[in-house]
């Protein structure tokens, strides 16, 4: 609550000093300086007693979308420019407290009018909406589907990235390639009691990432299209061991176990020190004529040696009207993982061995913390929502969020011993938006 | 008396008057040494988009927001209003591809920064041309 309460106060600060200060451009030191602030204060509830997205509960929270970020562009010269930005939002490493963070310092080189160098922090352009995903006034969305959205916790990454620009009559393409290293929390939800061994709540891994990609965009005043490759290893901190499977070990005709720990009989849990994807995006925003527009994007992630991973397939579509200062839209948006992996989870989460065989309890229960740590998906949402700009600064959004759950979801905290499955969440956002 | 083919003539230049008025009287004007600019390119240095011109560094100087001068500049050369520019520059400052060109307050201070830095394009008034000003382009 203390962390909660110092992350508001200090992010009113930021709000205060930005109102304050960004009335004018500075000059410092022969740099031009540009100060800008930007927010949401959200509202989200839904109509179910576990946690849904970490925060989203029957209770309601504004932990899921409310933010406040900070924001200073330096342009040095025409050619050399550099940019931070502070934001104060939920640590990723823990469900309690807020933590400030820094998701852009970089420096940008640009030595000619097509050629854009940045090294440092930045983002990882993932997605169309990768750079302002925590500036809702870009967007007309409540909230960017999560479906999409969620293919890995931290958008950001430490390296270097090139782009090139060709300007066409029709519009321009861009040719963007980056390389570097991130830092991403994991966040694995453990639904049972284990005593002494483990208590039900949230865990958090640390990981490392190396990864590189190249994207490729066609942008006209009205559309934009562009796809992605993406690829990347990831080691955990702290020398933690990927695994490529759970071995089946049997001890009588129709009965037996996954071996989930070498600590149970068996022929020992295959393992690797690091897993690498490859993740393929599409994404597309079309003007339709009369105000209408579709957007859309789709993903899918691979990962060699494994059958357990976060492979998927993702994606939405979204027809939005604009009316005036009104913007309706209608989205739909799936996230599933590939059938070796769904059949594989409910093989070892629905695998259970007789009372009579010694130490099963603990052996079916080990099965289940190993699924908890499954990233695994089946569901699908449709979301119904509009938004409303007072001004090209400020957005009000609300939208009413329906997402049916198949087999299993990662983005659900399940309750203890229960499975969430064949199961429908609704949510209803609220949110105020602005720049300044 | 005014026949109504007359009225009409002259209600049709009246509109033609007042619409010049709205959206012209903006000339742009640069530093001298640079040439001759067309709409296309004019529009994108106001985007961002481009920083340079020959080999010369280009800084665009912009009137403040919500003035008058820069709402009919910006319907006179970039087909756009204050509201849809403000939010081109939005989206590109957080996309992380700068701030939107520096603001001056006044037409004096245009052309002061114009005469005296290379490579330096504003807006002013047409009736505040001076002799000597480089004039880039006028309204079509």
């Amino acid at each position: 609550m203390r962390d909660q309460r110092s992350a508001w106060w200090m992010g009113i600060a930021i709000g205060a000093f930005t109102a304050a200060v960004s009335a004018a451009d500075y000059s410092v030191g022969g740099a031009d300086l540009s100060i800008s602030a930007f927010g949401t204060l959200g509202y989200a509830i839904s109509d179910q007693p576990y946690s849904y997205q970490r925060f989203i509960d029957d209770s309601g929270t504004f932990q899921r979308d409310s933010l406040v970020g900070l924001q200073v562009d330096a342009r040095f010269n025409s050619n050399i420019g550099a940019t931070i930005q502070l934001k104060v939002a939920p640590k990723t490493s823990s469900d309690s407290g807020y933590e400030v963070t820094v998701p852009w310092a970089f420096v940008s080189f640009r030595p000619t009018n097509d050629w854009l160098i940045r090294v440092g922090k930045q983002r990882i352009p993932f997605y169309l909406y990768s750079e302002t995903v925590d500036v809702g006034v870009t967007y007309e969305f409540a909230r960017l589907p999560t479906e999409m959205y969620s293919i890995i916790t931290s958008n950001d990454f430490t390296g270097l990235s090139i782009g090139k620009t060709w300007s066409l009559e029709s519009g321009e393409v861009s040719l963007d390639g980056y390389w570097g290293m991130a830092e991403t929390d994991y966040r694995y939800w453990v639904r049972d009691d284990i005593p002494p061994f483990q208590t039900p709540g949230a865990i958090f891994w640390a990981e490392d990432i190396t990864a590189g990609g190249i994207v490729l965009s066609y942008r006209t005043e009205q559309d934009t299209y562009r796809i992605g490759v993406h690829r990347g290893t990831g080691e955990w901190k702290d020398d933690r061991l990927f695994v490529k499977t759970f071995p089946f070990v049997p001890l009588a005709p129709g009965i037996g176990y996954y071996q989930v720990n070498d600590l149970l009989p068996g022929p020992g849990v295959p393992t690797m020190p690091s897993i690498t994807g490859t993740v393929v995006t599409l994404g597309a925003a079309i003007g339709l004529g009369a105000g209408f527009r579709l957007v859309g994007e789709f993903a899918q992630s691979t990962f060699e040696d494994t059958d357990v991973s976060q492979a998927s397939r993702r994606g939405y579509v979204s027809v939005l009207k604009r009316a005036g200062n009104w913007t309706p839209y209608v989205t739909y948006a799936f996230l599933r993982s590939p059938a070796v992996e769904r059949d594989f989870y409910r093989a070892v989460n629905y695998n259970t061995v007789p009372a009579f065989v010694p130490g099963a309890t603990l052996i079916n229960a080990s099965q289940r913390i190993a699924t908890d740590m499954f990233p695994i998906w089946d569901q699908y949402s449709v979301a119904i929502g509009t938004s409303y700009a007072f001004s090209a600064t400020s957005k009000a959004k609300a939208e009413v969020l329906r997402t049916r759950v198949g087999q299993v979801s990662s983005l659900i905290d399940a309750p203890s011993f229960g499975n969430i499955r064949n199961e429908g969440i609704t949510v209803f956002s609220l949110s105020y938006n602005f720049v300044f | 008396m005014i026949t109504k083919g007359v009225q009409g003539i002259v209600f049709t230049l009246a509109c033609v008057a007042v619409d010049s008025l709205a959206a012209g009287g903006v000339v742009v004007i640069g530093h001298t040494g640079l040439g001759h600019l067309d709409a296309a390119t004019l529009q994108k240095i106001y985007t961002g988009k481009v920083i340079e011109l020959d080999g010369v560094a280009v800084t665009a100087i912009n009137a403040h927001a919500g003035s008058e001068l820069r709402n009919r500049f910006l319907r006179a050369f970039l087909n756009q209003d204050e509201d849809r520019y403000t939010a081109y520059w939005t989206v590109r400052r957080y996309i992380g591809k700068g701030a939107s060109p520096r603001e001056m307050p006044n037409s004096t201070d245009v052309i002061n920064f114009v005469k005296t830095t290379p490579g330096a394009i504003g807006y002013i008034d047409e009736t505040d041309l001076q002799p000597g000003l480089n004039v880039l382009l006028k309204p079509p």
